[in-house]
């Protein structure tokens, strides 16, 4: 059913790893995020004097994952943007066609390879904060759901970026699609305060979704929220893959 | 379909738009035959290929593999499918051993079976020198091995090959042509191309796409009769046309007559020279007769040959 997934999601993790692009990106992301840990741990030593002392969890581990949230939204289009629009702009999409290669094999392949990388910058991030471990008693609780927030943000950033790589031929064009999708959702919270009658559009988006996991909650409708997200957008992906097939 | 017609296509047609790019095409392929697609640039050629690779979507039509309907068993029928577009269809960053190994795999070749079925592949197509090579560092020619290597490498019933000699020097083709016609026995093959000496040499039936439709259809060398000939004494028009079995006769400014004949007239032609003494200086038969029907055929007077 799924013959020709490993070989897809081996050739998509080689070709990230393999070239340098996908390195800088990975090493911009952790160089700016282990900058801001830094600044955070400077500052609470300046405030506090020490970091024995509680508030350590809120002023460096929750504002430290606060970013690296929006270190995702950044950096994932970056890594998916190629995927898919990279083989319909060299034709190599419509050969795939011509093989036994499943629409599902292939996205799920293509999903499968890019998580690679962005999966590696996950847990590189949520390496660093684990270095206070040596000197603060920071609560593993609210690290742990902030982790799990960031695996399953990441996810569905990662599917986002697929779908969006499928509507193009150019790469640049999906990682634009992809990072507008990325603040519309990010962004419609705002909205929603804005105008108390669309608190709907609150409730769809993905900043909403994120507080529970930043405040250390594990509420099981925003896990049910990423988990549909990522699974209806990897759908939609191989919908316009098939649909794909229509068109010249 | 018989056992031994491996491809039929029915009716097949596909629109861009309001261009009708593949019109009503019919075409069946048996076992050891090279059917060589002629036409030019536009004709339908390569959309025709595409859709009968599965590569595109018909509007209409139906075509079918060893008996396996493309839309109804797609799986089962891509397996028996070794298909080459225009353009290499290569990841450039790989080695060739790792793409050719890549494709075999996205085959449905076994795991137990890679290593021998990528060293068959790249020994018959005379790669096994650059298999550890990048695919990017290799030659336009080598490229193009590659792509044939990935065509051949799951031993398909059906061999769907797009100007396969594209861009390749004399030498490079001929190799790729002796490698077609090397894999061509057993398969069911279909060459397009727009070189009409290569469909010459390759195809034991050729057909011809014109405007999106099959104007021609016949095998390699049939109904197509014509005789070049020289004579030491110049005819008139009249005297040759009126031998038996000759259609028309055209004189070309380079000193020779090209006759057109609905059946071999050679004798008839030597018989009435001597008779008449105009002393045969040189007698071509088939000379140019493909150009001729193909310029005849694609320049709108549409004549369907029957096979």
């Amino acid at each position: 059913m799924m013959s020709g997934f490993g070989a897809v999601a081996a050739y998509e993790t080689a070709r990230l790893f393999r070239r340098p692009f996908g390195w800088l990106v990975l090493a911009f992301g952790q160089g700016l995020l282990a900058l801001y840990f830094l600044l955070l741990v400077v500052r609470f030593l300046e405030n506090q004097g020490d970091l024995q002392t509680t508030g350590v969890t809120v002023e460096i581990i929750m504002r430290y994952f606060s970013v690296a949230f929006v270190s995702v939204i950044l950096l994932t289009p970056l890594l998916t943007m190629a995927a898919i629009a990279g083989d319909k702009r060299s034709n190599m999409l419509r050969f795939l066609y011509a093989t036994p290669l499943s629409t599902s094999a292939l996205v799920l392949g293509k999903f499968a390879g890019v998580l690679s990388l962005s999966m590696a910058h996950v847990v590189l991030l949520s390496l660093i904060p684990l270095t206070l471990l040596w000197g603060a008693p920071i609560d593993l609780g609210v690290y742990a759901t902030n982790v799990i927030g960031l695996v399953l943000f990441s996810l569905m950033h990662n599917a986002l970026g697929l779908m969006a790589s499928a509507l193009t031929r150019a790469p640049v064009a999906g990682a634009l699609i992809a990072l507008m999708i990325s603040l519309l959702l990010w962004f419609a919270e705002w909205g929603a305060r804005l105008d108390p009658e669309a608190s709907m559009i609150g409730r769809w988006s993905t900043l909403t979704r994120l507080r529970g996991f930043a405040e250390g909650l594990l509420v099981s409708a925003d896990i049910v929220y990423f988990f549909a997200a990522t699974i209806s957008l990897l759908i939609i992906t191989a919908v316009l893959v098939s649909m794909d097939r229509d068109l010249a | 379909m018989t056992e031994d017609m491996l491809l039929a296509a029915t009716d097949l047609t596909r629109s861009y738009g309001r261009i009708r790019a593949v019109d009503g095409v019919q075409l069946q392929v048996g076992r050891g035959e090279t059917l060589g697609l002629l036409g030019l640039n536009g004709a339908g050629k390569s959309t025709t290929l595409q859709i009968l690779a599965g590569a595109l979507n018909a509007d209409r039509g139906k075509v079918s593999i060893c008996g396996h309907d493309l839309a109804g068993d797609g799986r089962a029928a891509r397996r028996l499918i070794g298909y080459l577009p225009q353009t290499p269809p290569l990841y450039d960053d790989m080695k060739v051993a790792e793409y050719l190994n890549f494709i075999a795999r996205i085959q449905g070749v076994p795991r137990s079976g890679l290593s021998d079925t990528v060293q068959r592949a790249t020994a018959r197509c005379g790669l096994s020198d650059v298999v550890g090579r990048l695919i990017r560092h290799l030659s336009q020619g080598y490229q193009q091995r590659v792509g044939i290597a990935q065509a051949v490498l799951h031993e398909p019933a059906v061999l769907l090959l797009d100007e396969p000699t594209n861009g390749l020097d004399p030498a490079q083709i001929r190799d790729v042509r002796e490698l077609i016609t090397s894999l061509a026995p057993q398969r069911a093959t279909i060459v397009s191309t727009h070189i009409l000496s290569e469909v010459r040499m390759l195809a034991t039936r050729i057909v011809i796409m014109h405007e999106g439709r099959v104007v021609h259809d016949a095998p390699n060398g049939s109904a197509l009769d014509t005789l070049r000939v020289s004579f030491a004494h110049q005819p008139q028009v009249e005297a040759l046309t009126a031998i038996d079995g000759v259609v028309a006769a055209e004189w070309h400014e380079q000193g020779y007559w090209l006759l057109r004949c609905d059946e071999d007239c050679s004798p008839r032609v030597a018989e009435c020279a001597v008779r008449a003494g105009w002393g045969i200086a040189e007698m071509i038969k088939n000379y140019d007769a493909l150009e001729h029907l193909f310029l005849r055929l694609t320049a709108g007077d549409s004549v369907v040959a029957a096979a």
